[in-house]
């Protein structure tokens, strides 16, 4: 057996690393600070779309680099858009080669399980298990899916949103709100002491 | 508005778009009108649990987004040179005194110990983690020609040997990461051979192939498919 080498580098790691980025290129470093002002909102977008954290983070990197190719030859207009359809079709391709979209069958059944006039949001709220909630956000139609993660986790506005997945506004708001209710139909499931 | 429609109408005024007066009318509308009332009220609930979901990327993350375009930027004035040759100079140089090519197998046999570097190196890909958040030296290897594309990058230590490690992504989904250093990595017990005496070795770790060379590179690829750990080792020109 070998062991390695414990000498020290003659190339001190962080005079490598500054030496990198001495090499950025101008229009990658807007590139870079682009990506950095919005990675909040692209991190969130990969977050729901994705079923665990390092698959979001892989994501985040996936949509970094195809981003990147993609301004090199002409930076867009509206970048929050651009970064967020980027993410949106990367998702896409990722879950169509792993086959791994997410079962439908549930959101029927919160859709007819809808909470009774007595709760309220602070219920909804108190009762919150983040990790539950991300289980019932990946099961819902994928449309659902999509339009909630753009419009209350990207924060994007309906026509923002229906730009991004080209379908009508209208259609939008009805993807996003009986994705809502399906979501609020998992606290009737707590409550019940099931799912 | 049209036609009672609770859910579409609920859906709309939630959206924002209406007029003034059209939101200002449903408003008041929902005083009186219980279906439409538990319609705002339940999509009002599965909103706000959405929101909750909101959060901020991990430092880690943002380091190695950084990391990523940093690289990437390095090694984009030569997109034609391929990454055996990018390379052979920095690090031929710094393992000419290792002459020997080694390839081995680490079965995980009972009896062994598998070096800690090894170890942690094959629980980071089963994790998919990296070896740390550094920057790597340069950047990734272009293993575009087996349609790998490189998925995150970064640097740190494993058992004290420092190591960059670079992530990619086959059209099929299949994973594999090579592991750079400037020293060797440890020669695993039990590992098979492929090719001379001190040529490089393959190990099979349950799910996990681990293979690992010494010239003209010191790299390990991981990988759970066999043959597309071997084929990137070949393009990374130790096979």
């Amino acid at each position: 057996m070998q062991s390695p080498d414990p000498a020290p580098r003659p190339e001190h790691r962080g005079d490598a690393a500054r030496a990198v980025r001495r090499e950025v290129d101008v229009d990658d470093r807007g590139f870079l600070d682009a990506f950095a002002e919005h990675l909040d909102r692209v991190h969130n977008l990969a977050r729901g779309l994705t079923g665990s954290r390092q698959d979001a983070e892989d994501l985040v990197q996936e949509t970094c680099l195809l981003a990147l190719r993609g301004w090199r030859r002409e930076p867009p207009r509206d970048p929050a858009a651009w970064f967020a359809t980027i993410c949106l079709n990367a998702a896409r391709s990722s879950y169509r080669r792993s086959a791994a979209r997410p079962v439908e069958v549930l959101a029927d059944e919160w859709l007819h399980a809808l909470p009774d006039d007595g709760d309220t949001a602070d219920h909804a709220l108190a009762s919150l298990d983040v990790d539950r909630v991300h289980r019932a956000l990946a099961q819902l139609p994928a449309v659902q899916r999509e339009a909630i993660t753009l419009m209350d986790l990207g924060g994007y506005s309906a026509s923002q949103t229906a730009a991004i997945v080209g379908s009508p506004r209208g259609t939008v708001l009805a993807r996003v709100h009986r994705g809502r209710k399906a979501l609020a139909g998992v606290l009737v499931a707590t409550d019940g002491g099931g799912w | 508005m049209r036609r009672h429609d609770p859910e579409r109408d609920a859906a709309r005024y939630l959206g924002g778009g209406l007029s003034p007066e059209v939101a200002a009318a449903f408003s008041s509308h929902l005083l009186h009108c219980p279906d439409c009332a538990r319609e705002v009220d339940t999509a009002r609930q599965g909103r706000a649990l959405a929101e909750s979901l909101r959060g901020v990327p991990p430092v880690a993350l943002r380091e190695r987004v950084r990391a990523l375009v940093e690289a990437e930027s390095a090694s984009a004035p030569e997109p034609p040179v391929r990454w055996r040759h990018r390379w052979s100079v920095p690090v031929a140089v710094s393992v000419a005194a290792s002459v020997a090519v080694a390839l081995v197998v680490v079965t995980g046999g009972s009896g062994t110990t598998e070096p800690p570097s090894l170890r942690e190196a094959v629980a980071d890909f089963r994790a998919a983690e990296l070896p740390g958040a550094q920057l790597p030296r340069a950047g990734a290897p272009d293993l575009s020609a087996l349609q790998l594309q490189p998925t995150g990058a970064g640097g740190g230590t494993y058992a004290g040997l420092e190591v960059d490690g670079y992530a990619y992504r086959d059209p099929a989904g299949r994973r594999v990461v090579v592991y750079l250093s400037d020293a060797p990595f440890p020669e695993a017990p039990g590992a098979r051979r492929l090719a001379g005496e001190d040529g490089p070795w393959i190990a099979q770790r349950q799910d996990v192939v681990v293979l690992c060379a010494r010239v003209p590179h010191a790299l390990l690829v991981v990988g759970e498919d066999d043959a597309l750990v071997r084929e990137t080792a070949g393009e990374l020109g130790v096979l």
